[in-house]
């Protein structure tokens, strides 16, 4: 009975399921056989803008920018939860204040702590 | 600020948490003394080991006959947590110990202390979790930091692919973790173990399959942490990656920081339900005794051997959970306290046979142990014989508690099983033992001398014969330790 239940609730999601997959692989699968194809050395050949392919697609970036980009997630949540503490904050008095200079606390040990590592120095 | 009310009365809130701010404050400070005092120096190290003993003196200080609930049930110290507290110390204090000489040589030692530090913190939690918001937050801090103290040593290949798989599998399964939470909450309405234990007593109709459903990912996320069988992949790979201390210390305490929130919510929340996740527990401690047993026999790494290990101690614990009765639950107790101190023995002997830039963790490096160091020798022998659980050591007395009460909770083929491989895992313990005693030197030993290195294994092993004679203050405390759970 709770087997029913779910098969009646997700049956729709997996009908879904099916019809996208047979959108997608259709017009791959139909111009395999549809289509004429004589494949050459220069219609294999990546096509970038007209230009002679010069480089790999794939780039290699610094390090450093996911580490700023950590810390700035981090202080980025701080600020999202300044805000709603910031328009209550006449209700919830003195326990809400002190509750979140904690929480500031601890994010500045943290602060403190990269910036003594020199995580904040571009070198 | 005229209003100044605390919404309940926060002191005693506070105080009931003493030892986890202890650890907090004190992982804090340590952050920030590293970076501007110490500066890689062994006080870090020190005053991290200090402040694992602080911890236990606090907790010591505040258990009483009640248990305290803080912060609307969020938070319980009962006498089950006290105990499992004092393991989770006892594993991160000589995890540390083994560390001092070990990683003295790393990059970055300060912070090492401070992440095993958190790690501990997010264990203590966990076990005084009576709620799913309090036992996801204390897992997902724990976890974190033993993902970075895997990738430790990050100039090494073998140890930045540990990490990254413990990583992502770790974040798959707190993803199923969290997907079983929500179908349960869903049905119940509530976080609290207790509440959502009566709930579920009375779900019908529709809801017991989004129950099943829950169970099932709940029991596929936690299984994932205490690597029970189809989801310990990561056990191996990881446990030989990682820095030996680290090894020691992730196969110790969030194994007991795993069962015992296994514990919490076999007690709590699936009494009414006993028989359908008897049935999965039972596949899968079939599946994780096999597994754990076979597939260590074909290890040449002995830090890989005792990753199968493991995995086979965790389906004979498993035992007791399925047992689900409270000889199960203090048997589970006993084999955790008995399982780290065998644990933390081995594993102090491979890292004092740390050779010159090699390590000695392959099973050819300890041919010939016996008469270079008889001392070492017989230690890992007791470790050995007592992990494969040869009578009158501790490791025997770890495996008769939990079988007994599985038998006793009428699981007889399932002990009969567990028994069988449990000869098997005979074999590759004692295939250890004849490399010390019976084989020829082959590589010249080049130990490290550490007094408390040594120390930690003169005490394990003579904890582990001590506790093969005198079993029973142990099982006392064990029971002790369960009044008021069930």
């Amino acid at each position: 009975m709770g087997a029913a239940y779910l098969a009646n609730e997700y049956a729709p999601i997996f009908i879904f399921i099916l019809v996208a997959i047979a959108m997608g692989a259709a017009p791959l699968v139909l111009t395999l056989f549809l289509a004429e194809q004589k494949p050459d050395a220069e219609k294999l050949s990546a096509y970038e803008c007209g230009f002679e392919a010069f480089e790999d697609a794939r780039l290699q970036f610094d390090v450093r920018f996911y580490l700023l980009a950590i810390l700035f997630v981090v202080f980025d949540l701080e600020s999202a939860f300044l805000f709603p503490w910031a328009i209550v904050l006449d209700q919830i008095g003195l326990f809400g204040f002190v509750e979140m200079v904690l929480f500031l606390v601890v994010l500045l040990v943290g602060y403190i702590y990269a910036w003594k590592k020199g995580a904040l120095q571009w070198e | 600020m005229a209003n100044v009310t605390f919404p309940f009365p926060f002191p005693d809130h506070l105080i009931t948490l003493m030892p986890e701010m202890i650890v907090a404050i004190m992982a804090m400070f340590l952050l920030l003394f590293d970076v501007f005092v110490a500066k890689g120096s062994k006080t870090t190290a020190y005053l991290a080991i200090a402040t694992t003993v602080a911890a236990g003196v606090a907790t010591w200080s505040l258990q009483g006959p009640d248990p305290l609930v803080a912060f609307y049930g969020f938070f319980v110290f009962d006498s089950f947590a006290v105990f499992s507290k004092f393991l989770i110390y006892v594993a991160t204090a000589l995890g540390m110990i083994l560390s001092l000489e070990y990683m003295k040589n790393e990059k970055h030692i300060g912070e090492y202390y401070v992440l095993m530090l958190f790690a501990m913190l997010g264990m203590m939690l966990m076990v005084s979790s009576n709620n799913f918001v309090t036992m996801y937050l204390g897992l997902e801090l724990m976890a974190l930091c033993v993902y970075v103290l895997v990738a430790y040593q990050r100039e090494v290949l073998r140890a930045n692919e540990a990490a990254l798989k413990y990583f992502i599998l770790g974040a798959l399964s707190s993803g199923m973790l969290l997907y079983g939470i929500t179908f349960l909450y869903g049905v119940t309405g509530s976080f609290d173990f207790a509440v959502m234990g009566e709930k579920l007593a009375h779900a019908e109709g529709d809801a017991t399959a989004a129950v099943m459903l829950g169970m099932v990912f709940l029991i596929a996320g936690l299984g994932f942490k205490v690597s029970m069988a189809p989801f310990h992949m990561w056990t191996p790979d990881a446990y030989e990656g990682a820095p030996t201390p680290v090894t020691a210390f992730m196969s110790v305490a969030p194994k007991v920081a795993g069962f015992v929130i296994f514990m919490r919510i076999v007690a709590d929340l699936l009494p009414a339900l006993q028989h359908e996740y008897q049935s999965i527990l039972i596949g899968v401690a079939v599946l994780t005794i096999a597994v754990g047993n076979l597939a260590a026999i074909a290890q040449r790494n002995i830090k890989r051997m005792l990753a199968y290990s493991t995995v086979g101690h965790v389906g004979f614990i498993m035992m007791g959970l399925i047992a689900g009765s409270p000889a199960g639950f203090s048997g589970i107790l006993v084999y955790l306290s008995i399982y780290l101190v065998m644990t933390m023995g081995v594993f102090a002997v491979i890292i004092l046979m740390r050779r010159e830039g090699i390590q000695g963790e392959l099973l050819d490096d300890f041919a010939g142990l016996s008469k270079v160091r008889p001392g070492y020798a017989l230690a890992m022998g007791l470790f050995m014989f007592s992990m494969a659980g040869i009578p009158f050591l501790g490791g025997f007395w770890a495996k008769y508690v939990v079988f007994m009460a599985a038998v006793e909770a009428g699981h007889l083929y399932l002990v009969l099983y567990a028994l069988l491989f449990s000869a098997v895992g005979a074999f590759y313990y004692l295939r250890v033992v004849k490399y010390i005693y019976f084989d020829e030197e082959r590589v010249a030993f080049n130990f490290i001398e550490s007094r408390p290195m040594q120390a930690t294994v003169f005490v394990t092993a003579v904890t582990i014969v001590f506790l093969g004679l005198f079993p029973d203050a142990l099982f006392e405390l064990c029971r002790q330790a369960l009044v008021g759970l069930v």
